[in-house]
């Protein structure tokens, strides 16, 4: 559904962020960018949603994909309660739907919570508004970047679940950005290491989801995935 | 419970004070006139003091209203093309550092020989404006580059972005340049009448001069009292309206 050929992109001719990049993403496949601050994951990101223009290659879909863009800082406009801010996609494109803005609010456990302004609530709580507000744009492709950085471990295993539901029951792709490589190996069915603009190397964890959330971190495939993604992002900063 | 508290204690006991001096001291009135005599010159004179201050708070009404929406338009111009803002903003800074005391005789003499409050509303607009336009100019382009990026991606239109985006951004910034600017605009308005000096100027600062003459010291107080007090609403009541709108931002 998203393939990504030869991206090339530099905030200036000489320094290249991203350079001759090319992956696929498939229907309501997890895909990770892990790697080093600074090594142009969150540039790809705006490649693919178009905010920024590639000098060269191309960003292709198959047929009509909606898009939407999950910030690390939550991005959430501290003027607009829980419920205003959430409906913003709606807003933006014409027509409110309360069933589905009410649904993406449940769905991320926020039901009751709809008047409340985001100053009045915690950083995890913030995180699932903005992701409930992704999901009202019904995105095919769900771009994150980043999301659980500033979150507590707990909170961050917690906000984990909560996207691997959600892709389950809404067959979303997701195009997730991280530097933590125990995020990657739990949350993702392919992960491209990146250094210097380049996808260095790929791993697939292949985490049997049957087991539950603990199982799966002390499985040995969790553990492998964990030391190939280790051994390639230090050969990538070499 | 104590910012109220503690100025109210902090004026009673310097009142007091002043009295008990002019008492003992036996200061004469045209020197320092007591608090008493000041309170009795504003009471024996209430409705000629009702229309002065009518007169100046509508000067500052007018000024402040078109500095703020000639500061927002100006403001909006500049964050929709740089070429805009670097063509006048220079200009802008020129009419903030002049001292407004250079130009009032100049703005008197072009529009004010027959109509002095005319000349008052442009006196104050030009000290008020620059402030409204420089907070607001800030305010429009700090707007959160994250959330900029999601209404592009979400296809918003100029007008969504702006009333959506860019105003409820820029509203802190604007609050408090309103602040500022209407105790600017309040000063602009009196510098302008004493300038003028008579004429058709009915309002406070002409009261302030009238009683100067007549060495009415009392009525001077009097006449600075009402400023203050002015000045003092303005400021406050922008702060209670800025409390008001921003209470959910944290």
């Amino acid at each position: 559904m998203l393939s990504v050929s030869n991206l090339a992109f530099g905030y200036d001719r000489h320094t290249p962020v991203v350079n001759g990049l090319s992956f696929k993403l498939g229907k309501g496949e997890i895909v990770s960018l892990l790697g080093p601050s600074g090594c142009g994951k969150s540039t790809v990101l705006r490649l693919v949603a178009d905010l920024l223009k590639p000098h060269s290659g191309e960003v292709a879909f198959s047929g009509d994909q909606q898009i939407a863009f999950v910030f690390q800082d939550h991005a959430l406009m501290p003027w607009a309660n829980v419920f205003d801010n959430v409906a913003l996609p709606q807003k933006l494109g014409g027509a409110v739907n309360q069933e589905l803005l009410n649904e993406a609010l449940s769905s991320v456990g926020l039901e009751d919570f709809a008047k409340r302004f985001p100053a009045e609530l915690s950083g995890g709580q913030r995180m699932r508004v903005s992701i409930a507000r992704a999901l009202t744009a019904s995105p095919s492709i769900l771009l994150m970047d980043e999301p659980f950085a500033a979150l507590d471990e707990v909170l961050r295993f917690q906000m984990n679940e909560l996207i691997l539901q959600l892709r389950d029951s809404r067959q979303f792709a997701i195009l997730f950005v991280t530097h933590s490589l125990y995020e990657a190996a739990y949350l993702s069915d392919r992960i491209a290491v990146m250094g210097e603009g380049k996808i260095e190397g790929w791993v697939e964890p292949a985490l049997d989801r049957r087991l539950s959330a603990d199982e799966q971190r002390s499985s040995p495939e969790f553990f492998h995935a964990a030391q190939e993604l280790s051994a390639l992002l230090k050969a990538s900063q070499q | 419970m104590k910012q109220v508290f503690l100025p109210v204690i902090a004026l009673i006991a310097a009142l007091a004070f002043w009295e008990y001096y002019v008492f003992v001291f036996e200061v004469p009135k045209f020197v320092l006139p007591a608090p008493s005599a000041i309170w009795s010159a504003l009471l024996d004179n209430l409705p000629l003091w009702g229309e002065a201050a009518r007169s100046t708070l509508w000067v500052t009404v007018q000024a402040l209203s078109a500095a703020a929406l000639s500061g927002i338009l100006f403001a909006l111009g500049f964050s929709l093309s740089r070429t805009f803002e670097a063509t006048l903003y220079p200009f802008a800074v020129v009419l903030q550092v002049t001292p407004v005391i250079a130009i009032a005789p100049l703005v008197l003499i072009w529009v004010g020989i027959d109509n002095v409050e005319r000349a008052q509303v442009i006196i104050a607009w030009l000290v008020a404006f620059f402030p409204i336009l420089a907070n607001m100019s800030a305010g429009l382009k700090s707007v959160d580059a994250n959330l900029s990026d999601l209404f592009k991606l979400y296809g918003a239109s100029p007008m969504q972005k702006f009333w959506l985006l860019m105003w409820p951004t820029a509203l802190p910034y604007l609050l408090a340049s309103l602040k500022i600017s209407g105790g600017l605009a309040l000063i602009g308005g009196v510098v302008a009448e004493f300038v003028a000096g008579s004429g058709t100027a009915t309002g406070l600062a002409w009261r302030i001069i009238e009683a100067g003459n007549r060495l009415q010291i009392e009525k001077m107080f009097a006449g600075l009292l009402l400023l203050s007090v002015m000045g003092m609403l303005i400021f406050y009541g922008f702060a209670l309206l800025e409390r008001q709108l921003l209470k959910h931002r944290g």
